[in-house]
């Protein structure tokens, strides 16, 4: 993690309490419909992140596309992508983990199953 | 293209932030205009014919609607994908204000405008035991002291959640009422106009913009709307005061206010709560003074489906009081607070920020009708109205 990601821990819950609805019966549809609309979410960010950038390089007289091809990450440039990745991963993935109410999905089902205590 | 809210309480996004809430305000629109209509055909194409064979006759109600649909497909990823749009709405906004939220206070506490606090007032489980519409923290989670980010969230929540629909501050139910009441009696001209469960006042403050001169108040359970709302007007520079308060048991003497007004309110309370404002509002009415609330239309004015499309958010969203506010028999509901039967008022109003003034006026002089736009968000939504007039003695 970055020095700046670890500095500022948020304080505000991304989560709202209480169990969330199932909508499916095959077990994990409800899940991957979440993953499914964050992935897609997070796709257009990045496609009119690019459409812009394409646009202002373009406009200062900047050709883009040779220089992306040949440029060199430094370590601290690999260790922010790195932790980008991590995050965005982590949000496609939301709907799996323990929630900020203290209880997962996964876990409730691993429960009812009888595989935990 | 969202805009950014236009008062000095605002947060400004990251790009990436802001794209990510356009896309969640674009999800959220093909879901209520272009899924919303699929799934109607769904209903009208298979749900209801096969219903039909199996009963000898239609469903009779939503909760036989919402039965039927259970095992149509489409209804399931209807919801599913409503439900995580609602989700995203949020989580599209709170990163933005947990990262302003020193500077957000900071501004608040700089000019606060007018905000009456009452920390022993206690919030109501209809607010704390439940996130309300799966809003992280409900309405009234405070992380810092004096803390504004319960109203932060909620005003940019609804710039996201409303797609452009409802105002360039999420103001227009607001100038739609205030303007409509101009319009369709001009010979009332409220002086003291009370907003109960106004949250961050942004219907509030349309009403002392529309009748310059009156004494406007808004008032909220919730201390962190209370301020945000106090310091966004001050922001704008509108006078109003906010206070925080219960409306079902109001610290008005009685006959204080010539106009008693809500919005998107009623359907978040438990029906003893409805029943107990209504009495107060009665009570802090003058004679001949106006109980007028925005709501969602009632059921008793809609076909089986349509109350079922609309009690969606009762089933799934964490508001449990809609439906049972929505099932009640409203002019009842006033009877029953004291104002008399023959006093009672409903009215379809047309959206003023989005319709000319003389379309406005005219729609208004004609006696917009009820149909199967009103209280539906979209780009064709009209607003539902009712209350009643205190009668003089």
């Amino acid at each position: 993690m970055t020095k700046a990601a670890a500095a500022r821990k948020p304080r505000i819950p991304l989560s709202h309490r209480g169990k969330r609805p199932r909508f499916f019966d095959a077990s994990g549809t409800d899940e991957l419909m979440s993953m499914v609309l964050e992935l897609t979410a997070e796709l257009w960010v990045v496609k009119k992140r690019l459409y812009l950038l394409e646009r202002v390089a373009g406009q200062a007289g900047v050709p883009l596309t040779p220089e992306i091809e040949a440029y060199e990450l430094n370590p601290d440039e690999v260790a922010e992508l790195d932790e980008r990745r991590r995050l965005l991963i982590a949000t496609v993935l939301r709907s799996l983990e323990v929630d900020q109410a203290g209880r997962g999905q996964v876990r409730e089902e691993m429960e009812a199953t009888g595989r935990v205590a | 293209m969202l805009k950014d809210l236009s008062h000095d309480l605002r947060v400004t996004p990251s790009r990436d932030e802001r794209t990510r809430q356009e896309f969640v305000a674009s999800l959220r629109n093909h879901i209520l205009a272009d899924m919303a209509g699929s799934m109607r055909a769904h209903y009208e194409q298979r749900v209801l014919p096969a219903f039909q064979r199996d009963h000898g006759r239609a469903p009779v109600d939503g909760d036989e609607v919402h039965d039927a649909m259970q095992e149509e497909r489409y209804f399931r990823f209807y919801s599913a994908i409503r439900y995580n749009a609602q989700e995203m709405v949020f989580r599209s906004v709170i990163p933005v204000v947990d990262r302003n939220l020193e500077d957000l206070n900071a501004r608040a506490r700089a000019k606060p405008g007018s905000a009456v606090l009452n920390p022993g007032l206690p919030v109501p489980n209809n607010v704390s035991n439940i996130d309300v519409h799966l809003s992280p923290g409900s309405y009234h989670s405070e992380y810092q002291a004096d803390d504004v980010s319960p109203g932060a969230i909620y005003d940019n929540s609804i710039n996201v959640f409303a797609f452009n629909q409802m105002g360039r501050d999420i103001d227009d139910i607001g100038h739609s009422f205030a303007n409509y009441v101009r319009l369709a009696w001009p010979d009332f001209r409220p002086q003291r106009i009370l907003d109960a469960g106004c949250t961050v006042g942004h219907n509030t403050l349309p009403w002392a913009q529309n009748f310059p001169g009156a004494e406007v108040t808004g008032i909220d359970v919730s201390a962190g709307v209370v301020r945000y709302a106090a310091a966004r007007a001050a922001s704008l520079g509108v006078p109003a005061r906010f206070m925080q308060m219960n409306a079902t048991q109001l610290d008005f003497p009685d006959a204080s206010f010539d106009l008693v007004f809500s919005s998107m309110f009623l359907h978040e309370l438990p029906l003893k709560d409805i029943r107990a404002f209504f009495r107060e509002a009665h009570r802090v009415l003058k004679p001949g003074g106006l109980f007028l609330n925005m709501e969602l239309p009632p059921n008793n004015k809609m076909q089986a489906y349509d109350r079922f499309y609309l009690d969606w958010d009762s089933y799934y969203n964490k508001e449990p009081w809609y439906k049972p506010f929505r099932d009640q028999d409203l002019r009842q509901l006033c009877a029953a607070a004291g104002f008399a039967a023959d006093q009672f008022v409903e009215a379809v109003v047309p959206r003023y920020t989005y319709t000319p003034e003389a379309e406005f006026a005219a729609r208004v002089a004609g006696g917009a009708r009820f149909n199967d736009r009103t209280g539906r968000l979209g780009e064709e939504i009209e607003w539902y109205a009712f209350g009643a007039w205190k009668q003089v003695p």
